[in-house]
């Protein structure tokens, strides 16, 4: 085994194997992932059918806004260093209990679905994470998205714009809304301007230590703006199409 | 590789292999001393920014500028670390080595000084980038994209002429070491290539990007990290003790099992994510099998200096290099407790992932190469390390510091981990059980910082030629009270 020749081939078989099964396959296999289309009967025994609301739908859906700046944004900032997005199955973690952690918001009963690899096909790597220092941000769409149980547009429209400003509240001031926190704040991602009238409806409604000075308002750049888009269009507790599953999905309540 | 060959590194000294030596180390001067005190420089940076970023974990408010966020200086720090001084000490100790056991001179050193300019300006430019906020998500590899060609064409530029050098070796046969030298200088180009190729030029890799991204980090820690320290450990240990390793067979076992296990680790990083199961299943299956090679060479290691070890208390690096010994069993124990099943609930996410790239570069890998500049630079500059008391005092600053690092970070992860497993608490009670260990971090950080700073005035006193320049090899303790010192003095210092 004295010889250059040999000791690189047995080397370079030792790595081309490894290379080949941890690497270029999966990378392969994610590169020819499909959308799967929500199918409302089964052709074959016409019995298997996804929920009636996903008629004419894939999963999972395309990108929508500004999603792919965001993630950009979201990827140099270093948010991946401490927030991870994904749902584990049970023998790994209690990922799936986690309050809030899932489309069920504050409701203790609801179980979170575990993430799959559908859930990620349209990032150009996905935001998986490095560390869970902060909360997990895989469903963290549910969370902003101002949810209520009006239906008068105007008020629709409020709880939206309160749940968007609340969003760039943790994200200009984490302990302003959670004192504990031990995010940091983007300062850098927002903008201090002169009022105009009555101001901006994105403006931050700081508490009075971090308002700004009588006659200026904080408003998200835009690329807080591209953030929001992406954090906001995370929502991974989706139904999965049945052909994925391959079972019917439980009846939604 | 057989057991005779242990002749290549315990050769007999007559008058013409002294003469020879001397022009080897000529040879190699220039670039050996430039890659050794660029490297020393990027550690006091990164451990600077080490202290930043930990501190920031705690305060996020502290320093209060938003491109020294935790989210950017933690990497920030972990790839200056990385390319910055392990990769520049590593490659150092690489050529050296390489040209003294080859017994060839080194032909060309200023085509490795301005590949290793190149590198430095690659380091500079990728931690400035992420520092101005133009970094990635992929784990190690967090550098702007248009860094990674700068990296990987003065690293292939420095190592050809490695490879060329083992091609010219005079007559005779291989050392273990420059094996692991030579799998080194092979398995960087091939991980960091392939990786970078898909995840900054292919790119829409969806999940299959952070299992490449682990794959990669693994890869770094246990293909080249570890070769090029075990390599030195080889090289270091038989030479002060003077006498051959204890068992060849076993070195030799050692290294084929790792190189045939280690390209396999990294996926059980995401163990439960949702990649196939099957990859973290591999992963963490030859992450725990790469004991076996990890034991051959740790007790290898042991019973080679086994009798000898009052010469750990005196020779600087004979004790740098077996407390880096330690570190690597450390190291691969608890990468293989990260990969376990039952343990992934409390150390998947949590700094347990950073004990295992702390103790792996720091605790094993930087401690090594200590111990090899240690040896190295008397032999190059021609004059000895000034004194005895720095090296004490960066001998056991580091080695405090990093013992630290090892235990916060582990017990500070498995707490986090528990607090996670609150269902109703988000994530308050984990920050809380974990932020004591927090403190002791920042405070390992410092005790770093200062014992680098004392190694890189040290390094540049010997660079600028300010050594002493006669008499006896410096020791640990000046007078020592053993017999054995008699032994030291004939393999340490500039003469031999």
């Amino acid at each position: 085994m004295n010889s250059l020749k040999n000791f690189v081939l047995i080397l370079g078989t030792c790595f081309l194997v490894p290379t080949y099964c941890m690497v270029v396959q999966p990378f392969a296999a994610e590169r020819n992932r499909q959308t799967v289309p929500y199918v409302m009967e089964d052709p074959g025994s016409g019995k298997a059918f996804d929920a009636p609301e996903s008629k004419g739908l894939s999963y999972p859906q395309a990108f929508a806004g500004d999603r792919k700046r965001g993630e950009e944004i979201y990827a140099q900032q270093g948010c991946a260093q401490c927030h991870t997005q994904v749902i584990r199955p049970d023998y790994a973690g209690i990922d799936q209990f986690k309050k809030g952690w899932g489309k069920g918001g504050g409701d203790a009963n609801a179980v979170t679905r575990q993430t799959n690899m559908w859930d990620y096909m349209h990032e150009d790597f996905a935001m998986i994470g490095q560390r869970r220092i902060g909360p997990d941000l895989a469903n963290a769409g549910y969370r902003f998205d101002g949810s209520t149980t009006e239906t008068e547009p105007a008020k629709v429209k409020a709880a939206k714009l309160s749940a968007l400003n609340n969003f760039y509240l943790y994200l200009y001031a984490p302990r302003a809304r959670r004192e504990w926190s031990i995010s940091p704040g983007y300062r850098s991602l927002f903008i201090t301007r002169i009022k105009e009238g009555v101001g901006s409806e994105l403006a931050l409604k700081l508490p009075n230590n971090l308002a700004p000075a009588e006659g200026l308002e904080i408003v998200p750049s835009s690329d807080a703006r591209a953030l929001a888009d992406y954090v906001l269009g995370l929502k991974r507790d989706q139904p999965i199409p049945v052909s994925i599953t391959g079972a019917k999905p439980k009846e939604s309540k | 590789m057989s057991q005779e060959d242990q002749s290549a590194l315990l050769v007999e000294v007559t008058p013409e292999e002294i003469l020879q030596r001397a022009a080897i180390d000529r040879s190699t001067r220039l670039p050996v001393l430039f890659f050794f005190t660029s490297a020393a420089a990027w550690l006091l940076i990164s451990t600077i920014l080490g202290i930043i970023s930990s501190t920031k974990q705690l305060a996020p408010g502290f320093l209060g500028i938003d491109w020294l966020n935790y989210g950017r200086s933690q990497p920030a720090f972990l790839n200056a670390l990385l390319y910055g001084w392990a990769f520049q000490a590593g490659l150092g100790v690489m050529i050296w080595m390489m040209a003294r056991l080859c017994r060839t001179e080194l032909k060309n050193p200023i085509t490795l000084v301005v590949a290793g300019h190149f590198w430095n300006a690659g380091v500079a430019a990728g931690v400035l980038g992420i520092l101005g906020g133009y970094g990635t998500a992929m784990k190690w590899l967090e550098f702007p994209p248009m860094v990674w060609p700068i990296l990987l064409v003065s690293y292939s530029l420095i190592v050809v002429w490695l490879v060329v050098m083992f091609s010219a070796r005079r007559k005779g046969s291989v050392f273990i070491t420059q094996w692991y030298i030579l799998a080194a200088c092979f398995s960087f180009p091939w991980i960091y290539l392939t990786a970078n190729l898909i995840l900054n030029v292919f790119k829409g890799t969806g999940v299959a990007g952070p299992a490449i991204a682990s794959w990669y980090a693994s890869n770094v820690l246990f293909l080249w990290l570890v070769p090029v320290g075990l390599g030195s450990a080889y090289f270091i240990i038989p030479k002060i003790v003077g006498k051959p390793i204890h068992s060849y067979q076993f070195a030799s076992l050692a290294f084929w099992g790792l190189i045939a296990l280690a390209p396999w680790t990294g996926a059980q990083e995401l163990i439960g994510g949702p990649i196939p199961a099957w990859m973290p299943a591999i992963s963490g299956a030859a992450q725990v099998l790469l004991l076996i090679p990890v034991i051959a060479v740790t007790f290898n290691h042991y019973l080679t200096v086994k009798g000898s070890h009052k010469l750990v208390e005196l020779s600087p690096s004979l004790r740098f290099t077996f407390f880096g010994s330690i570190g690597y069993a450390v190291t691969s124990v608890s990468a293989a407790v990260l990969s376990s099943m039952v343990m992934a609930r409390y150390t998947a996410f949590t700094y347990v992932t950073d004990a295992v790239a702390i103790t792996g570069i720091y605790m094993f890998f930087s401690m090594t190469m200590f111990g090899a500049i240690y040896f190295i630079v008397p032999r190059i500059t021609g004059c000895e390390w000034i004194s005895g008391g720095r090296i004490r005092f960066h001998f056991w600053g580091s080695a405090y510091a990093c013992i630290t690092l090892a235990v916060v970070l582990l017990a500070g992860g498995f707490s986090h981990g528990a607090g996670t497993e609150n269902w109703d608490t988000d994530m308050q009670d984990a920050n809380v059980f974990s932020a004591g260990y927090l403190v002791g971090r920042i405070l390992a950080w410092v005790f770093l910082a200062a014992a680098n700073a004392v190694f890189l005035h040290h390094l540049a006193l010997m660079v600028a030629n300010a050594g002493r320049k006669a008499g006896a090899p410096t020791l640990i303790y000046p007078h020592a009270p053993y017999d054995e010192a008699e032994l030291v003095i004939t393999t340490e210092g500039a003469e031999a």
